[in-house]
């Protein structure tokens, strides 16, 4: 009750300020959440809004999933290997540095405008942080760890798989958790600006079309992926790797 | 004498720092541990106790001089040793059962997966850890860590024993007790051991022989010999006995008379 409590009623008690607002300016400006809620049902029923759900989620899924196995593998050769690591560092950094949206033209003459070109955006969008994290994971192993894969005759393979890659997974999830709001933007920039089709297509759509109700209904269906993602994340987390402890930061 | 189960002749370590600088962390280290034998390393902090253990171990090279464990030059990680780590180094994503079992690695291909088992539950039992087997080394105490830690050392019966502060960090009541289990177990293995640690008291009580080091650069200052009667199994019985006293007041006077280098300058890494 005291976790819940009072964020519910912050949300109630705004939800009810917008109401009551919005119900005195103009509905292009400002719908109010009882149009909000009609739009989306009416989007629910007129099927828009599931297929554009799934497609943002599709798109998500597997650029996103391409980034994570991408990033989780470079991530142990840049973090194992110092040699990588100064041959990848400039590229690194490089992305690091650019507003990946620059990219996106670029991404279109060599991808085209579909699938492809969606899900290299979002894979582009979340690859860094994830390969970062993980390398300095794998980089971070306590030199006792070290010590008692040496003492006890690991293997090479016993001592990556068993020292050095279950040490990097808490900074891995890191990794994955800023990846995945990264490769969240990338989603909904290429499905506004590549193909315009799915949630990012609706956000275009009914945004020239000055229907505030129905924009809203699918910014909010947007949030709805990141949210599911992000918990999706967290439920990975805590069947695969009890051992990590949650992080104190709240990750919704 | 030859039959050393260690043998540290003319030994010395440095560090490179800077390009031209270098800084000497030993000197000229002559230590022989026979079989069975249990000798500790006591000495101010820095003097390079742990470095020291660590080239037993071969965990770092040395250079110059010898370091043999059973006849064989260290210079990889000799066989058949245990190592317990001041903060007891468990996998915090195995089990302490999984931790313990770790200690058979280097015998996987000599035991069936079922001896194996049985061992380590021997071991794990050995150590009193039976009911916390399956649980994961963040949910035991830091004297059930260490006890663990001890366990995957020795399940392997190894014939060197390296321990580095095994209890440095635990509170007086746990120490006291682990170092009476400690005394035990040593007394039923005949595994060779050094042992390093700042309480004085627990080396006179555990050990055969103490080495004094001293600092800047580190050396073997002097080698005492403790003549008390085994089996020494309980801490109070060296309460109050006049040799115990004699020979804690004799290590301590040893350590503390070694002020060559100020400890606030060495605490903070900065040498001339
Ligand atoms: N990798 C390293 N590079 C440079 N200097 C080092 C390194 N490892 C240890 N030293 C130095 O060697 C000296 C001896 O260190 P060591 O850890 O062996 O001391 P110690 O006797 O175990 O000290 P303590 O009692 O505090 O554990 C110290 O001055 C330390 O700063
Ligand atoms: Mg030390």
């Amino acid at each position: 009750m005291k976790r819940w409590g009072l964020p519910l009623l912050s949300v109630v008690i705004f939800l009810g300020i917008w109401q009551i607002v919005g119900n005195r300016v103009d509905p292009i400006l400002f719908a109010t959440p009882s149009a909000v809620v009609d739009a989306f049902v009416a989007m629910i029923r007129d099927g828009q809004l599931g297929p554009a759900f799934l497609s943002a989620m599709g798109d998500l899924a597997v650029g996103y999933g391409l980034a994570a196995v991408v990033g989780i593998a470079l991530g142990m050769v840049v973090g194992r290997s110092e040699v990588a690591e100064r041959v990848l560092n400039p590229y690194i950094n490089f992305f690091q540095a650019t507003p990946l949206i620059a990219l996106v033209p670029l991404v279109v003459i060599w991808f085209g405008v579909g699938f492809k070109a969606r899900i290299f955006v979002v894979f582009l969008f979340a690859l860094w942080s994830i390969l970062i994290n993980t390398a300095t994971g794998v980089k971070s192993t306590p030199r006792a760890l070290i010590d008692v894969g040496r003492v006890y005759k690991f293997t090479r393979t016993q001592s990556i798989m068993g020292i050095a890659l279950p040490n990097a997974v808490p900074s891995i999830f890191a990794g994955l958790r800023i990846g995945l709001g990264k490769g969240l933007i990338g989603m909904v920039i290429a499905q506004m600006n590549i193909s315009v089709t799915g949630l990012g297509g609706l956000v275009i759509d009914y945004g020239n079309a000055f229907k505030t109700a129905y924009l809203l209904a699918a910014i909010i269906t947007a949030s709805l992926v990141g949210v599911i993602a992000a918990a999706g994340l967290e439920v990975l987390r805590r069947v695969l790797f009890p051992w990590t402890k949650s992080e104190g930061i709240n990750t919704w | 004498m030859d039959d050393a189960i260690i043998d540290i002749r003319g030994v010395g370590k440095h560090f490179a720092q800077r390009r031209d600088s270098r800084k000497v962390v030993l000197e000229d280290i002559n230590l022989q541990v026979h079989a069975g034998e249990f000798v500790s390393l006591v000495g101010a902090s820095g003097c390079g106790k742990t470095t020291l253990l660590r080239m037993i171990g071969g965990l770092v090279p040395y250079e110059p001089g010898a370091v043999r464990v059973n006849g064989e030059l260290v210079d990889s990680v000799p066989r058949r040793i245990g190592f317990v780590f001041q903060d007891a180094a468990l996998l915090p994503w195995r089990t302490i059962e999984e931790n313990v079992a770790i200690g058979l690695n280097e015998y996987r291909k000599s035991f069936s997966k079922q001896e194996a088992r049985d061992r380590v539950a021997a071991q794990v039992e050995l150590v009193g850890l039976t009911e916390f087997a399956s649980y994961l080394p963040r949910q035991v105490s830091g004297g059930m860590q260490q006890r663990a830690g001890l366990a995957r050392a020795l399940v392997g019966e190894p014939d060197v024993l390296l321990m580095d502060e095994p209890f440095g960090a635990l509170d007086a009541f746990t120490r006291m007790r682990l170092q009476e289990e400690l005394a035990e177990i040593v007394r039923r293995t005949s595994a060779t051991t050094v042992f390093v640690t700042h309480d004085v008291d627990e080396a006179v009580f555990l050990s055969d022989r103490i080495a004094v080091m001293s600092i800047g650069p580190g050396t073997i200052r002097e080698v005492v010999d403790v003549d008390l009667p085994r089996p020494r199994l309980q801490r109070q019985e060296l309460l109050g006995n006049r040799r115990a006293s004699e020979l804690r007041d004799r290590v301590l006077e040893l350590v503390i008379g070694d002020r060559t280098v100020p400890p606030a300058v060495e605490a903070a890494g900065v040498r001339p």
